[in-house]
């Protein structure tokens, strides 16, 4: 089983405005030792969805849907009336809304191991009257479509809005919040955008992993201060660095430091958002170096988040395409690079120069990306898409497994894939 | 490939230079105390240090380097921005260097720079047609409100923005980035500029708008021959936009080609080093890795000598005692470097990798008919390292040099 899997995971902000579909039904897996490279333009929820998991949303950004499952553990998933609010939204809310009665009332009748999560039964029992009240009104023949729907609504509503709920609801995002806090960073560890300006300039840097260690690790302050020393062996800063403040650290150093922040206390998984953004191209070459010879050495699964098409050539072995909150491809790098079966990666690829091999004209993709607030109907890439036919404007496309961990989330996968259409 | 260097042969022969630059050094003085101003020496910032280029006729100068290297610092020299310490050039035959009032006002109406940021570049108050005439305004170009306009509007088109009248009435903030750089672009145009200098133009922009604005640069260039100095840390990007290149370092111009000669036979051993660290966009390809020590000097305290010399891995003796000449090593090409042409540089398409391994101590890389030792315990050590060290940190033996 992979470390950590994401099922159709959806995660959007509130906002004045109304609604940010930032992240919208992303599925992917990871597994032990393995790095995934997440290419994608800014703004297309790369670290949205690295916020979901690590449960660091902004107070106006919310999962609405999926699952988010890390070693055999629920660690992030909407409760049952919000996914059903957002489904209620959308066109073909009838099936969708089925499939997640049928899911939710196998879990509650399931066997405990299953539901031997995070999500524990006392939560899905709470939720369990409303899931049956919902199951009631979808299987009422007397009612008719708009009834149906106008019962459910109802029922959400209330569900959302009464005391009681809103207050098992805070009480469930407690307890995974506290469950959460044991699993960041001893388990999953992330380095932020920007790690440059990640540490506090009035702290010594030393002081400030030992801080982690000590809120993570069991152990003393004297045991902690000397991991630190060996982190920094690790990562190839002198032992001398300890007591320096961040602003005495040249942006490589700096970049090093919070690697050995995010070694600190052993982890699993490493999130690194734009690890090498601010760099230049030799400092850039040395860290992802460092960083893949620490991951071999010390079997991290890690995610790299960036813009850089070409950096995730050079470290992953898995990559997934996001554009505008969905992840457009994924699965093996090679697979991807040689034979895409989309539209939207052909087209960044093609717009990436190289110093390798002959000097070829760049094809730039029309267009620029979506508003995320009011995305394109149909597949989201249909308006930039030379592909694009009367189907995509109407229709999302689902997604297609083309080949052996090798999926497409495009009408033409397939064709496209096999080369009919070029 | 060819046709690009073909296409700059021509353009040196036929239409000459446009802008000379001789010796350019560019220092900026350290604020110091009053005492310390006293007593202390003066010190400098050595930004650009004895530049000399030539940009022909329609020809784009492609400038890579890390950030600090001073490309900038170059670039805003060409436009006047700051005023070089030492060093002439000259813009259309004519010596630039000192200019001042008017007669710099008309310079400055020939040439043109295009910024990095196009959401800071751009005023936020101000619409696309008043940003956008503004240089037309200050120059005072243009007779009626009627000639303006339609000197914007084909600025506007001539960037790519169609129909102009649509773009004309907006806000920096009803566009998008790569449409922002764009009204950069217009903004440098309507002036009919004889050069530009386009500074990291599309470093702050998206994978997939990227290649749209450079296209568009070399579609200009080659309608209407205005060259470019194209500054970036990208060297894909640079050798994808330019017919030549110079590679800074440490304000000096150690690598100065045709683009597609310094990509692909590169002379300094910088240059090796710098291009074997750009990230190649296919996973299939693995190229060797040519690592250096160290981290770039401070350009306060020069290194004495070949300004490379602390981290080269050719290191001699002579380089940290002679400064080397900037020679023409092969027809074209030059390098800042003793040995130019002599050394076993690897180069980008090489299949054959021809490096031993890395050092333990330096984290530099080892080449082939380098001498090193190699310990009981596999660690490699260069011979230099090894000599510092005398015994193997590890497992604490004597290190041995072999050939």
């Amino acid at each position: 089983m992979a470390m950590l899997e994401v099922n159709n995971l959806k995660t959007y902000f509130r906002i004045l405005k109304g609604t940010v579909y930032a992240v919208d039904g992303v599925t992917f897996h990871l597994d032990r030792g393995e790095t995934m490279g997440m290419v994608g333009e800014s703004g297309c929820g790369k670290t949205t969805t690295a916020f979901a998991i690590t449960r660091l949303l902004p107070f106006n950004g919310e999962i609405v849907g999926g699952e988010i499952v890390f070693d055999g553990t629920l660690i992030g998933r909407a409760d049952f009336p919000t996914e059903l609010a957002e489904i209620l939204k959308e066109p073909l809310w009838l099936p969708e809304t089925r499939a997640l009665v049928e899911r939710k009332l196998r879990k509650l009748s399931g066997p405990e191991e299953e539901s031997s999560t995070l999500e524990s039964m006392r939560h899905l029992e709470q939720e369990s009257a409303c899931v049956e009240d919902v199951n009631v009104t979808l299987n009422d023949a007397s009612l008719s479509e708009e009834e149906i729907k106008g019962e459910l609504e109802a029922i959400v509503d209330d569900e959302l809005n009464s005391f009681f709920a809103k207050r098992r609801r805070r009480r469930f995002d407690r307890e995974i919040e506290e469950k959460m806090a044991d699993i960041r960073w001893s388990k999953i560890s992330m380095i932020f955008q920007g790690a440059m300006n990640a540490f506090n300039p009035v702290y010594k840097v030393g002081d400030q992993i030992v801080e982690a260690l000590l809120e993570h690790e069991d152990m003393t302050k004297d045991e902690a201060k000397e991991r630190v020393l060996e982190l920094f062996d690790m990562v190839g800063l002198e032992r001398s660095r300890v007591t320096g403040y961040p602003h005495e650290f040249s942006g490589g150093m700096r970049q090093r430091a919070i690697i050995a922040m995010s070694l600190a206390c052993n982890p699993q998984l490493i999130i690194a958002d734009e690890p090498t953004t601010a760099l230049d191209v030799i400092m850039q070459d040395r860290i992802l170096g460092e960083i893949r010879e620490l991951q071999r050495e010390l079997h991290i699964a890690m995610m790299i988040i960036t813009h850089d098409i070409s950096v995730v050539a050079e470290v992953a072995e898995t990559i997934g395409i996001m554009y505008a909150g969905k992840l457009f491809e994924f699965g093996d790098i090679v697979s991807i690079f040689e034979q895409s079966a989309n539209p939207y990666t052909i087209g960044l690829t093609g717009a990436y120069p190289s110093i390798k091999g002959e000097r070829k004209k760049l094809i730039a993709i029309p267009g620029s990306p979506p508003d995320l607030s009011e995305p394109p109907h149909g597949c989201r890439f249909h308006p930039r898409c030379k592909f694009a036919q009367e189907i995509c404007r109407r229709e999302e496309p689902a997604s297609v497994e083309v080949a052996k961990n090798h999926w497409s989330l495009c009408h033409f996968a397939k064709e496209i894939y096999s080369g009919q259409l070029t | 490939m060819e046709a690009v260097e073909e296409e700059r042969e021509d353009v040196e022969s036929e239409e000459g230079v446009v802008y000379k630059v001789v010796n350019l050094t560019k220092l900026f003085p350290i604020k110091s105390g009053f005492f310390a101003s006293l007593f202390g020496k003066e010190k400098n910032v050595h930004a650009v240090n004895d530049v000399n280029f030539t940009i022909g006729e329609g020809e784009i100068l492609g400038m890579v380097g890390e950030s600090g290297c001073g490309k900038t610092t170059c670039g805003r020299c060409l436009v006047r921005l700051e005023t070089p310490t030492e060093g002439h050039m000259y813009f259309g035959g004519k010596d630039i260097t000192g200019l001042k009032g008017r007669e710099l006002k008309s310079f400055r109406r020939d040439v043109q720079m295009v910024f990095q940021d196009p959401y800071e570049s751009l005023n936020p108050r101000l619409n696309v047609y008043t940003t956008v005439s503004e240089p037309l305004v200050v120059h005072g170009v243009g007779e009626s409100a009627d000639e303006r306009d339609d000197m914007v509007a084909k600025a506007l088109q001539y960037a790519e923005l169609k129909p102009p009248e649509e773009f004309m009435y907006r806000y920096p903030h009803e566009l998008s980035g790569g449409q922002r750089q764009r009204v950069a672009i217009a903004r440098t145009l309507v002036l009919r500029p004889r050069f530009i200098v386009a500074d990291e133009p599309v470093s702050m922009l998206d994978v997939s708008i990227r290649a749209g604005i450079m296209n568009l640069m070399l579609s200009l260039r080659e309608r209407y021959k205005i060259p470019f100095l194209f500054i970036s840390h990208d060297v894909s990007v640079t050798r994808y936009m330019s017919h030549s290149i110079a590679v800074m370092y440490l304000g000096y111009i150690v690598e100065l080609g045709a683009s597609e000669a310094v990509i692909k036979d590169p002379l300094h051993p910088y240059t090796e080093a710098l291009l074997s660290a750009v990230p190649v966009p296919d996973p299939t390809m693995k190229h060797g890795r040519v690592k250096i020590k160290g981290d770039l000097p401070s350009p306060i305290d020069m290194p004495p000598g070949c300004v490379f010399h602390p981290r080269c891995l050719y290191r001699k003796d002579i380089c940290d005692k002679e400064m080397p000449q900037f020679k023409e090593a092969r027809p074209g090409h030059y390098a800042l470097c003793h040995f130019a042409g002599e050394l076993p540089i690897q180069r980008p398409d090489d299949e054959e990798i021809f490096e031993v391994g890395v050092c333990e101590y330096c984290k530099a890389t080892i080449k082939k008919g380098m001498s090193y030792a190699k310990c009981d315990c596999n660690k490699l050590y260069h011979e230099s390292c090894a000599s510092q060290l005398d015994e193997c940190p590890i497992c604490k033996k004597k290190l041995q040099v072999e050939e």
